[in-house]
């Protein structure tokens, strides 16, 4: 009873695995053994999921909720330790942003916005696979995102640039 | 739903942060993946297991009713039948024949059966009798032609007849060459 390949499952983890990891990071203190277990629920699964990538960010995020609630009723000091991680990104030059400015102004903003930008900016979900994961319409997950991103650009300075952005 | 934010500083700013990448998960790649191969073929694991524990469990019940069972001995098996044995019916005899079976001077002294029973049985009570009120109560004997006829002694000690006695009742001891007469 294999259920996904060892080759696509490989590749799910090569490319979903670290955004899986910041996404977790926002509920609990042990995300990569959240990410972990749930790849290997997904090996498990009897019949695959249609959208392996939808199915592995709505199980992360149960589990990483789970698992906080759990640590905040254990050990509250030791998921406030956790939470103080510097930075959620790597360090890069050329990125045009600090990682550790980036990552503080994400923890400031609200749980709702923040889980919607990181599962559209890092985990390539579409808001209406982000509406199913939370439970909201697509439209009022937009509307998060896009309250989030300009939350984000008054704590980081982000100016308007002179010639916008071609669509992506 | 548009994924594209209308506003072009948001987009800018959308821009700079995908280009941030976010740190490594910490994920072992090949631990994950054998992992997961195992946990896959994981679900037919239950029944050696369970085959396993099942004949551990018959192992040992026969085993323990081995053990304190009871020592069953062989009890002696009861047949019931009918055996027919033929019943022997005595031949009647001729009264002549069954004083033949007596003694030779038995069979001279009684002339029949009945008298000689006759006899037996007188014999009986005056036994019974003398046994319980003594000897003196006992009645002297008839007078009959038995105590007229002594009995030969002859067949009594083994010796040819006329031996000792000549037939007359009176013996011949005398003719001993050792007797005083």
């Amino acid at each position: 009873m294999i259920a996904m390949g060892p080759e696509l499952l490989g590749r799910l983890v090569d490319a979903h695995a670290a955004a899986l990891v910041l996404y977790a990071r926002q509920w609990c203190s042990i995300p990569e053994d959240i990410v972990q277990e749930t790849f290997l629920k997904l090996a498990t699964q009897a019949k695959p999921p249609e959208h392996p990538v939808a199915w592995l960010y709505c199980v992360v995020r149960n589990a990483a909720i789970s698992a906080g609630r759990a640590a905040q009723r254990r050990h509250k000091h030791e998921a406030r330790a956790a939470a103080q991680t510097p930075t959620w990104f790597i360090p890069a030059e050329n990125a045009g942003l600090d990682g550790e400015a980036a990552t503080a102004a994400l923890r400031d903003l609200t749980s709702a916005q923040r889980e919607v930008i990181v599962a559209h900016i890092w985990g390539g979900l579409t808001f209406e696979q982000i509406a199913e994961l939370t439970g909201t319409s697509a439209s009022t997950a937009y509307r998060w995102y896009v309250a989030g991103l300009s939350a984000l650009r008054e704590r980081l300075g982000v100016s308007c640039p002179t010639n916008p952005l071609t669509p992506r | 739903m548009s994924d594209q934010s209308p506003n072009p500083a948001l987009n800018a700013l959308e821009s700079k942060l995908t280009s941030l990448t976010p740190l490594p998960s910490g994920l072992d790649r090949d631990y994950l993946l054998y992992h997961a191969g195992r946990a896959s073929v994981r679900g037919l694991g239950w029944f050696w297991p369970s085959a396993t524990g099942f004949l551990l469990l018959v192992t040992a019940g026969l085993s323990l009713a081995l053990l304190v069972r009871p020592v069953q001995r062989p009890e002696p098996q009861v047949i019931e039948r009918i055996v027919r044995v033929p019943l022997e019916v005595p031949r009647p005899a001729a009264p002549s024949t069954s004083a033949q079976a007596l003694s030779p001077h038995v069979a001279a002294t009684y002339s029949s059966d009945d008298e000689y029973e006759k006899q037996q049985a007188e014999n009986a009570r005056a036994r019974r009798q003398a046994f319980r009120f003594g000897v003196d109560s006992v009645p002297p004997p008839p007078a009959s032609s038995v105590a007229e006829k002594p009995l030969p002694l002859d067949p009594l000690l083994g010796l040819p007849a006329s031996t000792l006695d000549d037939g007359s009742g009176r013996l011949l001891l005398g003719r001993s060459p050792y007797s005083g007469y």
